[in-house]
């Protein structure tokens, strides 16, 4: 009995060794013809005739896959959003106010024609007191050659630094509910809130671009060319007092007041392509006019030329779990050639710096400072002095990439006066 | 007496035998698995992308190589996750969440059209086979004799 035993146990394991044998063989193992396939005759005629078939099927078939491969539109549409809880004051008298707020609703579509021909359209409704209002944000036709040149035309975001160029108006993209609030949207956002204004510099522009990227080995340079229309300056005037009470960039679609156009450029150097570190530096080329819709008080508000040479260098490290993120700018209004002229000492910089916890958790603090010249006609007719953000939030991530929910506390010093906002948004981008 | 100790011998070494065999077996099964969740990187025999190196790979589904030469890359996503998976994680070093907040940047930014996506291997296999500079990633498993024919692979997951 213990020999069957032991016999049929040695069959278990050849059986089993066998049974792991062949496993391992089974998907390298090739259908042997049979001796009907082998034979000559008339079978191998027909297959001769079938693969014939067969061969020409599959060049019209190929062809047919190239032609709609090459013609095919594709069209892809994006919806971004989000809603906000604010509370701000002053710090003797805080909160001042609060409420929700609409973010910007934003319908981004592009299209892509064949292997070059693509387009882009950004369209923002946003609320301006109770009225509703849609922006054409960026509106751009491109036609790729190669990844070293690409050309478009239409209306885009400046070519002037990291954060314009990588966050647009959807802020489900961004770690933070707002921009650095020198980088704020010409028109602020669409917000009330007082502190919620334009920035001091054009975000969008209406021209040509030219873009592209040259592989340096295992590092890569790319670049970014902008010429287009100037823009304005839109200064609001109380028609009693004279005083300035609003001011904001306007962009103008049709036409130019200047014959020298804006221009701008940036070059993007990274050490490792691959790599999370990007050194940058930018430069943009600036005619402002201001067109104020009652006489200011003080008449050096109302300047019909003023050149300006904004000067742009960045840092910033991105990986899967760590953000650091920083702008430093130099404005310089005191180059002449125009009727007002300003100082070569105006600055402003942000640094941001983020990590992500967990999968869905990402606290980050932010820091922005405007340092400018009290007399300098642009940015008294922009309605800017000195001021400095603190930010500190907390993002969670709902459904990764999809939704978000940040909750932040801005700590704000503008020329001396202290004031707080909590602010609270729930973003969306699908 | 003595021809029980034999006997007690003999169990042992057959035991012993046993072990061993079933170790190798399990081993061997283990193997051809192994073997079987490979996900490899293809492209058209003969066509344009033949050349493409793993930096160049990891560049057109990240969206920063649209172009080999004159041709317009056309990179498909393989729709089966237990694929998709591998090829995020072992070749892009990215998960499938962080993947698509690159593309849905590079489409807000720069107007790219995310890559296409096949439901499964045969798929991938089918557009690579028609496409002279589509490029996929499959089951090394989904690869059939005839294939070898058309295709190349240009990256394994297991290299």
């Amino acid at each position: 009995m213990r020999k069957f035993w032991l016999s049929m146990t040695g069959g278990v394991a050849v059986l089993g060794f066998i049974l792991g044998l062949s496993t391992a063989r089974a998907d390298e193992a090739t259908p042997q013809p049979t001796p009907a396939e082998k034979a000559p005759g008339s079978l191998s005629e027909r297959v001769g005739q079938l693969e014939k078939k067969l061969a020409s099927y599959e060049e019209s078939s190929d062809q047919k896959f190239k032609q709609v491969q090459e013609d095919q539109l594709r069209l892809h549409f994006n919806l971004y959003g989000d809603a906000e809880y604010r509370v701000f004051g002053p710090a003797a008298n805080f909160p001042l106010e609060d409420g929700f707020y609409l973010g910007q609703t934003d319908l981004h579509i592009m299209a892509q024609y064949g292997a070059h021909l693509s387009a882009m359209s950004e369209d923002v409704v946003e609320f301006d007191g109770q009225e509703p209002s849609i922006d054409l944000e960026r509106i751009v036709v491109f036609y790729t050659l190669s990844d070293q040149l690409r050309l478009g035309a239409g209306r885009d975001h400046t070519a002037f630094g990291y954060w314009n160029r990588t966050y647009h108006h959807g802020s489900q993209f961004q770690t933070t509910i707002d921009r650095p609030f020198f980088l704020a949207f010409e028109d602020g956002g669409g917000s009330d809130l007082p502190f919620k204004k334009s920035g001091v510099v054009p975000n969008h522009i209406v021209g040509a671009f030219a873009s592209g990227k040259f592989d340096l080995g295992s590092s890569s340079l790319g670049y970014e060319l902008n010429v287009g229309n100037n823009g304005n300056i839109g200064l609001s005037v109380d028609p009693v007092t004279g005083a300035p009470v609003e001011s904001s960039f306007n962009f103008d679609p049709e036409g130019d007041d200047f014959h020298s156009k804006r221009m701008a450029g940036r070059l993007v150097f990274k050490p490792d392509a691959g790599g999370g570190l990007a050194l940058g530096l930018a430069s943009v080329l600036n005619h402002y006019r201001v067109s104020a819709d009652n006489a200011p008080a003080d008449p050096s508000l109302a300047f019909s030329k003023l050149v300006q040479l904004l000067l742009e260098g960045e840092v910033i490290y991105t990986d899967e779990n760590f953000e650091l993120l920083s702008e430093f700018y130099n404005f310089d209004d005191n180059l002449g050639d125009g009727d007002a002229v300003g100082s070569a000492n105006n600055t402003a910089f942000y640094v941001q710096i983020g990590y992500q916890v967990t999968p869905d958790l990402k606290p980050y603090f932010r820091v922005e400072n405007l340092n400018v010249d009290a007399n300098d006609a642009f940015f008294k007719a922009m309605l800017y002095s000195n001021e400095t953000v603190y930010l500190v939030g907390l993002r969670y991530d709902i459904v990764p990439v999809v939704s978000s929910l940040k909750l932040e506390a801005h700590f704000i010093n503008a020329n001396g006066a202290n004031a707080t906002e909590v602010a609270t948004a729930w973003g969306f981008g699908f | 007496m003595a021809g029980e100790k034999t006997l007690r011998l003999t169990g042992k070494i057959f035991g012993m035998g046993l072990a061993i065999m079933l170790s190798l077996g399990l081993f061997m099964s283990h193997a051809a698995a192994a073997k079987s969740s490979a996900v490899v990187v293809v492209v058209k025999l003969g066509g344009p992308l033949e050349d493409l190196t793993l930096k160049d790979i990891r560049s057109i589904y990240l969206g920063d190589k649209l172009f080999q030469g004159s041709s317009k890359i056309e990179p498909l996503v393989n729709g089966d996750d237990s694929v998709a998976g591998v090829f995020f994680e072992k070749i892009l070093s990215k998960s499938k969440a962080q993947f698509k907040k690159v593309w849905k940047s590079k489409a807000f930014v720069d107007a790219l059209v995310p890559p296409t996506q096949l439901p499964g291997s045969e798929d991938v296999l089918t557009a690579v086979k028609k496409g002279d500079a589509s490029i996929g990633f499959v089951s090394r498993d989904a690869l059939g004799p005839g294939d070898r024919k058309t295709i190349k692979i240009i990256y394994s997951s297991a290299q």
